[in-house]
């Protein structure tokens, strides 16, 4: 009796794994065709176009690499895997395939160098050794950060405390993983060498020294003037970190402000970052020449201009 | 805002708490200004914070940090770095800016005072045009008294109830002058401060006034009685009846299943589904045990004591029980309808005891023996035995048959170990007692011993 029970029980498993799958199926099959049309209609510049997926796919794969070394290195896909899982961390290299395709065009486009802009060769040349040392900072690390991007690389170091903190828990996990465990192949003394690294990449890692905090750390000495909220003036790099600090807003996010389905909350955050609409207009017409500017931009940036608290943290305060 | 090259403008530490336990100047400045304490945790919100993540993640990180201090809006460059044993971290500002913070405009500065009066006050009333109540709405405790007085008198004008201290009380006044002064309140220990609002359009008289009192103490502790209340019973109040009603369908259901009302069914499924009945009825039965254990817990647990009738009750928790005894072939005695024993107790607490005894009897006595229920009068106590033919109870095992959740290593016979403990906490809640006296192999005899009722025994 138990037999049969057991048996007919099964055979209700596999009909319901069955219903499972092909239903999974049928979901995926629905969503290719509308993911398929965005991929073929996105141009050169789309949030999904072929130059950004293969740029983070690249990063993506150099972080693994990176944090598997240490292991020994066949652990980089299963890494990966766990990387592409973290939302954070996808959003931050997004983030930083779109910002390198905007100093891409902008430098075909306006000859705006991706290092060697009018603000830092100003902050180079400053009387002040402390901006002075911070400018030649960031124009090493941008560099650095240009020849990166060509290669379509990204290293554990540039990136911000939080997902750095993040892929080392990633690292830590992975050995001691359910799969893992289950996989026979899994080496003995894998977890030490695994802590050991952990430990050398928290004592080597110094986020004073990642392009990001430079940038922001050259912006905080250079002070509070509308310069630097010029494209022109600061390049692609240098403006995106200013507007950062100036809205208080994440600097991914502003990044994400800068494409052409975003023109107008890049120009709420340029208005409520304090710039006067000849500035606002100056700014949006350089990221995106083939939009024109809406109309009533002028009463817009006035109205907010004239609110009484202004918008982010650094309303009150800039 | 200069420094030379690669200098650093102030050193910080702070310990493994985040206290700031030294730091140069501007960085203590600041946090004082903020409200820290010397050596106190780090008061500047965007330095903790970094501060914390630092010592989480275990390596340097290098920041703005932004701070107001009142005066001065501060955005410095601060890098943090944790350090290996104690788990403090030592702070290095590497550049410092200050600027004043603007002066907003007067109506907006006006506009927010009123906000912050009005989520602050603890006190509001609305008065007409000439200052006299309406309405009066207040919820401190220091301030009941004031309230009910001027609800009792509307219509006059409030400075009758707040006498505005060191002011000359020629009415009336004009409201701006009023407006911020001072006032006492009777039985209240804290200072007063009257904001008047204005209901007005621009350009004309007001039409009406909010009136709010502040106070810059903040209320006294509510009284302890208060705090303490009554607990809300877990199990209860809140379990019981939500679990109630899906086990008893889960049991009605699996009753349709085992008794095959829905069509023809193999033996083995129909035991499963009584299986699933009994398991669900005991769960019932915990449920009840349960909210049972929580009264008789509870520190303000006693009965209603009446006169009733040890024989009566005897008889009709026999005759609950006569079904499941026959079940099992047992013959249940109770005492003759004749007999009677007057008794001082609650009569659906005894009734309880004594379904739980007869209950267990049944249970865990041999098919087709017998239960005698008896009824004993011992002066100024009166008794009812229930005895039994089952295997008796060791005499080492008889006091922790009564303790709680004790099973004596029994399981799956639809028990829940607290009935016993339960009964004699009624028992002894009704002035009585609940024993028992037994030995291996000859059966056992609880006995329930509640005061006699003197006046008709």
């Amino acid at each position: 009796m138990n037999d049969q029970a057991v048996h007919s029980a099964s055979d209700e498993n596999v009909e319901a794994m069955l219903r499972n799958e092909l239903a999974r199926g049928d979901a995926m099959a629905q969503s290719v065709l509308p993911i398929l049309r965005h991929l073929v209609l996105a141009q050169d510049n789309s949030a999904l176009g072929d130059d950004i997926l293969a740029r983070v796919r690249g990063m993506v794969g150099a972080l693994a690499e990176e944090l598997a070394a240490p292991l020994n290195g066949n652990e980089s896909d299963r890494i990966r895997a766990a990387l592409i899982d973290s939302p954070a961390l996808l959003a931050h290299l997004h983030a930083a395939a779109f910002e390198w395709q905007l100093v891409e065009r902008l430098q075909d486009r306006l000859a705006i160098d991706p290092v060697w802009s009018p603000l830092l060769q100003a902050a180079v040349a400053s009387p002040e050794p402390p901006v002075k040392a911070d400018a030649l900072a960031f124009l090493a690390a941008q560099a650095r950060w240009c020849r990166s991007q060509r290669s379509m690389t990204m290293a554990v170091g540039e990136l911000p405390a939080e997902l750095v903190h993040e892929a080392l828990l990633i690292q830590r996990a992975v050995p001691t993983g359910i799969e893992a465990g289950i996989e026979a192949g899994i080496e003995p003394g894998i977890e030490g060498r695994a802590r050991q690294a952990e430990a050398a990449l928290r004592q080597a890692y110094d986020e004073g020294t990642t392009r990001l905090a430079l940038a922001a750390r050259l912006l905080t000495g250079l002070g509070t003037s509308d310069e630097a909220l010029s494209v022109a003036n600061s390049g692609v790099s240098l403006f995106l970190s200013a507007l950062a600090l100036r809205t208080g807003q994440e600097r991914d996010r502003v990044v994400g402000c800068c494409h052409d389905a975003q023109v107008a909350r890049l120009m709420l955050m340029l208005s409520s970052a304090g710039l006067p609409p000849s500035g606002i207009g100056e700014a949006v017409l350089s990221l995106h020449p083939d939009g024109g500017l809406p109309a009533g931009l002028e009463h817009l940036a006035r109205d907010l201009a004239a609110a009484p608290a202004g918008i982010g943290p650094q309303g009150a305060g800039a | 805002m200069t420094a030379e090259q690669g200098a650093i403008l102030a050193h910080g530490r702070s310990d493994g708490e985040d206290r700031l336990v030294s730091a140069d100047e501007p960085l203590a400045g600041l946090h004082l200004r903020c409200g820290g304490e010397p050596s106190g945790t780090i008061a500047i919100p965007e330095l903790l914070e970094l501060v914390r993540k630092a010592r989480c993640y275990k390596f340097r990180l290098s920041r703005p940090v932004h701070a107001q201090d009142g005066v001065h809006a501060v955005t410095a460059w601060v890098e943090v770095e944790p350090e290996a044993g104690e788990g403090g971290c030592a702070i290095r500002v590497r550049s410092w800016q200050s600027e004043v913070i603007p002066v907003d405009e007067s109506a907006a500065v006006e506009s927010r005072r009123v906000v912050t009066d009005r989520q602050l006050a603890e006190l509001s009333a609305r008065l007409d045009a000439d200052q006299r109540l309406l309405a009066v709405v207040a919820d401190a405790p220091d301030l009941a008294d004031l309230a009910a007085a001027m609800a009792n008198g509307l219509g006059q004008p409030w400075t009758d109830f707040l006498p505005i201290e060191n002011g000359n009380r020629q009415q009336p006044l004009h409201w701006r002058l009023l407006d911020g002064s001072r006032v006492r309140v009777e039985n209240s220990l804290r200072d007063w401060r009257v904001v008047l609002v204005p209901q007005m359009q621009p350009g004309s008289d007001p039409a009406g006034f909010e009136l709010l009192l502040v106070s810059d103490e903040p209320a006294p502790p509510a009284e302890p009685e208060a705090a303490m209340g009554r607990r809300r019973s877990l199990v209860g109040e809140d379990l019981a009846p939500v679990l109630r009603q899906p086990i008893a369908r889960i049991i009605a259901n699996a009753e349709t299943i085992r008794t095959r009302l829905a069509g023809p069914l193999p033996d083995a499924y129909s035991e499963y589904a009584g299986e699933i009945a009994s398991a669900g009825r005991l769960l019932l039965d915990l449920l009840d045990d349960m909210t049972d254990l929580e009264v008789v817990e509870s520190a303000g647990f006693g009965t209603a004591p009446d006169r009733i009738d040890l024989s009566e009750v005897s008889r009709q928790a026999a005759g609950i029980l006569g079904v499941r005894a026959r079940e099992k072939g047992i013959v249940l005695e109770p005492p003759q309808s004749s007999e009677r024993l007057p008794a001082i107790a609650e009569f659906r607490r005894v009734l309880q005891v004594l379904l739980n005894l007869i209950g267990n009897a049944i249970r865990y006595s041999p098919e087709n023996s017998r239960i005698w229920i008896r009824l004993e009068n011992a002066g100024d106590r009166a008794r009812v035995i229930v005895a039994d033919q089952g295997a008796g109870i060791a005499e080492d095992q008889q006091a922790r048959v009564f303790e709680k959740f004790e099973r004596l290593g029994r399981s799956g016979d639809g028990g829940t170990g607290l009935g016993l403990y339960i009964s004699r906490r009624l028992a002894r809640a009704m002035g009585g007692d609940l024993t028992v006296e037994s030995a291996p192999g000859q059966g056992a005899r609880f006995i329930l011993e509640v005061p006699a009722d003197g006046a008709e025994g």
